[in-house]
């Protein structure tokens, strides 16, 4: 972890800390205010600058080396897996099944080398990319969504909505889920990538939904929440006008730490076949059909895609690990 | 009797140099099994780790040799046949003897018979008995079938296999005999082994059985590791931890290097009894009705390249359904499309489909296609769209499926491969609800292509049968029902009056595109070089150390060092 240097803030760059006078004439504006602890003004104390709590995170993210590194890293994965399959087109599925297993860094042509039909593994490999970052990154929205609304719910409302939604939810994390993957394939007849990125949100969303539970838990009792409601504003208003962006925090890091979970996730799938189809690549169905090749002079085929899955998922965990510091507000 | 069987084996091999070594008795034979077993009882055992199993424990009636002749194992001589073809008379060798010292009789092959033939029997594993009308005890070592029609394969499909001692067997009741203790507990042994312990998910251990009616075994024990991993395997045969790996070809074309190069292990590559094709969807309305579509997908296919890039060399191409391995094989009889992109384009027009704009054909079907999907009204267009089943985890099936897709988007057809897990690939098909499928097929003994390609076996519209494809052709089933029927006094009369029959079924097979075949499976199997009695077939080619059919073979190996 990298060391955080100080940076001079105010009490109100602090999240759910809240002045301790409220009067009954609270504005509208002032209701935000207090709401948003990222939005607030100047304090009255003198002195500070005037840096938001968002804004100080990102600040406080960008000291973080090792997570900027691994952003910086994701970055060009991310930029590449978009841009060089645009410029490459079909590149990736142009098969040369006669002269197979062109070996790496020989020519520019296939710079990784080819696969066993002959295919360019660096094209491959970058469309391989978008399948699983965009698996991860669509899944985590799933679970945001679902985990995110039906948390807020239970922690707001509480009784037996709570009660209800967290039954529901210990049935979810006791699915087994590789059985539903297959009972879901047999029942729409065939993989799609939209079935295992719909399998994975609605059987992975339950950690998100607790987390989300207890942060409401928590905040629906603090002082500004109970002003809000004094000031007659409704349930819906106060969960996403106040409520909401104080849980966020732990929300984003969770989130964050959620892709690279599914990015590997969808790898053991199309390890073992449920994720998309061919000649489509993914990460994981690389790695299943040359499995067979490690021992042996192809092992390269086995080795980019392992390396690639590998170097996402660290830069993704690296900079939810920098998330998290950059937004826990006692690490100062 | 072993002397008397290894010379057989070297008279039919012809070519093969006679071993200099001379065989001993000791030491321990420790081999790789790529499984446990679930059970290992005969009736219910139905994967190929747990016949491996089976084949040091139970002796067979008769058994298959490396060139894949039926040839006596319990049987004293192959069996008399009447006049009519219908009585088929067994005589058992008077010497054999359980472990227990009672002696193998008429009774145990009986009674084995009629476990198999029960209706309730609780097995994975299929057995067929219907054409047997009655099963009588001539005498203690005589039995007589009586068939209720002459019927060849009779002699490589039933009487090849297991014989189960009738006072272990013979008063479970077959519907519970899955759970009957016995089945994880075998106490009376017959083959070349006994088993003298079973340590779940690690090993079996045998030791010689000393009374084994062919000849005690040269081992004094043997050994089966349970390593599930084909490349640890073979790492461990490299290492001289195992001395005899039956699943070699499993670990990949790198595996079998690497085991080749090692100067401590011999290693035999050979094919097998299963064969891997593309099989179609021929009902009418379906992409693939037409005789000329699939001649189109023949001419556009480089065939041989396709198996060398599928399966790396661990393939045989292959045009008709009968495998070089087996006697009936004839590459003379096979039609062959050759490759000629043009001739494709031609036979796709002469089937009614024009290539549109996109590239993909397109037809009018005047009566549409009900059982389609989408489905296609009367006089609707139908598009050259599908998708090729392929079971998940065989790489070298989805690398074919690839290749082919890529391929005949030349003449218009749009194929997409679609991987599934076998319990999802499967139902659509015995429904007739696919386009293609790629599957692997396995063979017994007989070349018989009656369950796959006889309209009486079409799938689903009968209840039973392999002929998913929905062909039918009159003339095939003729000759099918022909060549099941020709029984002659002797197996080499009969094997030289229904080779001709084959030829014929062969040319309409592979002519008509009855089903793309794609290749026969190539195996391997690696020996320590310390293992001597290990004797290949025709050319190095053929040999069948496989399943049940080798109890002899088990007991001709030695160790060399006596170690």
């Amino acid at each position: 972890m990298a060391q955080v240097p100080p940076i001079p803030i105010g009490p109100a760059g602090v999240p759910g800390a809240v002045p301790d006078q409220l009067s009954v004439e609270t504005t509208v504006q002032q209701e935000r205010d207090l709401a948003q602890p990222g939005g607030a003004k100047a304090d009255e104390f003198g002195g500070a600058p005037e840096l938001g709590f968002w804004r100080l995170a990102v600040i406080r993210f960008l000291h973080h080396r090792v997570a900027t590194g691994a952003l910086i890293i994701l970055g060009i994965i991310v930029l590449s897996a978009i841009v060089v399959p645009i410029i490459t087109g079909d590149l990736y599925r142009i098969q040369d099944y006669r002269h197979p297993f062109k070996p790496p860094f020989q020519s520019f042509q296939h710079l990784l080398g080819t696969d066993d039909l002959g295919r360019d593994e660096l094209a491959r490999l970058l469309r391989g990319a978008r399948v699983s970052i965009m698996v991860g990154v669509l899944a985590v929205v799933g679970y945001l969504l679902i985990g995110g609304t039906l948390g807020a719910l239970a922690g707001y409302y509480g009784g037996w909505l709570d009660n209800a939604l967290m039954r529901f939810t210990d049935i979810i994390i006791s699915a087994p889920f590789l059985l539903v993957v297959i009972a879901v394939t047999a029942a729409t007849g065939g993989v799609r990538l939209s079935t295992v990125i719909i399998v994975i949100a609605a059987t992975g969303w339950y950690e998100i939904g607790r987390l989300m539970r207890a942060q409401f838990l928590v905040l629906r009792e603090q002082e500004f929440v109970q002003a809000a409601r004094a000031l007659g504003a409704s349930n819906a208003r106060i969960i996403v006008r106040h409520i909401l962006p104080n849980a966020l925090a732990p929300i984003i890091v969770s989130a964050t730490l959620g892709v690279s979970g599914i990015i590997l996730l969808e790898a053991a799938l199309g390890f073992l076949g449920y994720s998309i189809p061919p000649p489509e690549p993914s990460w994981g169905n690389m790695l299943q059909q040359f499995e067979q090749y490690l021992l042996d002079d192809q092992a390269y085929l086995v080795v980019f895609p392992a390396t690639a899955l590998l170097i996402t998922a660290l830069c993704i965990n690296l900079i939810g690990d920098g998330i998290r510091d950059a937004l826990d507000p006692r690490q100062r | 009797m072993v002397a008397a069987t290894i010379a057989i084996l070297v008279a039919a091999c012809g070519n093969a140099a006679p071993s200099s070594e001379t065989p001993r008795n000791g030491g321990t034979l420790i081999w790789a099994i790529d499984s446990d077993a679930t059970s290992l009882n005969p009736f219910v055992i139905s994967t190929l780790p747990e016949f491996r199993i089976m084949s040091f424990l139970l002796p067979n009636l008769y058994s298959l040799d490396k060139n894949l002749n039926v040839v006596p194992d319990l049987a004293d001589g192959l069996p008399s046949v009447s006049s009519d073809a219908t009585v088929w008379t067994v005589k058992l060798k008077k010497n054999a003897q359980w472990s227990d010292g009672t002696p193998i009789t008429a009774d145990d092959v009986i009674a084995t018979e009629k476990i198999q033939a029960d209706p309730t029997l609780d097995t994975d594993y299929s057995y067929d008995w219907s054409k047997v009308k009655t099963v009588e005890k001539a005498d203690a070592n005589t039995v007589k079938f009586t068939l209720s029609e002459p019927f060849a394969p009779f002699l490589a499909v039933n009487l090849v296999g297991y014989i189960a001692p009738a006072k272990v067997y013979g008063n479970i009741d077959p519907a519970k005999i899955r759970n009957d203790p016995v089945s994880k507990n075998p106490t009376v042994f017959g083959g070349p082994y006994k088993l003298d312990k079973w340590i779940p998910g690690q090993e079996f251990d045998f030791s010689a059985n000393t009374t084994y009616f062919n000849g005690r075994p040269h081992y004094d024990k043997a050994i089966a590791k349970v390593i599930t991993n084909a490349t640890a395997a073979a790492s461990a045969l490299i290492n001289n931890d195992v001395a005899w790996h039956p699943s070699l070809g499993e670990s990949g074309a790198g595996g079998i290097r690497k085991a080749k190069q090692s100067s401590n292990v011999v290693v035999h590559t050979y094919q097998d009894l299963s064969y891997i094709d593309f099989r179609m969807n021929e009902r009418k309305g379906h992409i693939f009705d037409k005789l000329e579509t699939r001649q189109a997908l023949s001419s556009v296919l480089d065939k041989a390249s396709i198996v060398q890039a599928a399966t790396q060399g661990a393939g045989a191409p292959l045009w008709g359904d009968i495998v070089p391995a087996s006697w009936a094989y004839n590459p003379n009889a096979i039609v062959k499309y050759p490759l000629d992109v043009n001739k494709g384009k031609q036979y796709m027009q002469q089937a009614g489909w024009t290539i549109g704009s996109d590239g993909i054909a397109v037809r009018t079907l005047a009566d549409g296609c009900a059982a389609c999907t989408p489905v296609i009204k009367p006089g609707g267009q139908q598009k050259f769209v599908g998708k090729i089943r392929v079971r998940a985890g065989k790489p070298d099936r989805l690398s074919a499926a690839e290749i082919i897709a890529d391929q005949v988007k030349q003449i218009g057809m749009s194929l997409t491969p679609d991987p599934t897990d076998f319990k999802v690939f499967y139902p659509p098909i015995q429904k007739g609800e696919f386009d293609v499928f790629i599957a692997g097929f396995s063979l017994n003994g007989d070349p018989d292509d009656y369950s796959t390609a006889s309209s009486a076996q079409l799938q689903p519209e009968h209840k039973q049968g392999q002929n998913w494809t929905g062909y039918s052709n009159p003339a095939l089933d003729q000759l099918i029902d022909q060549e099941r029927a020709t029984v002659k006094a002797t197996d080499a009369e009969t094997k030289a009056a229904r080779k001709p029959i084959f030829d014929k079924i062969e040319k309409i097979i592979s002519g008509d595109v009855q089903t793309y075949m794609l290749w026969a499976d190539v195996s391997s199997m690696g020996w320590s070089s310390n293992v001597g009695g290990v004797v290949a077939g025709n050319g190095d080619n053929t040999i069948y150390y496989d399943s049940e059919y080798n109890v002899t073979a088990r007991a001709g190996w030695f160790s060399k060092s006596g170690k």
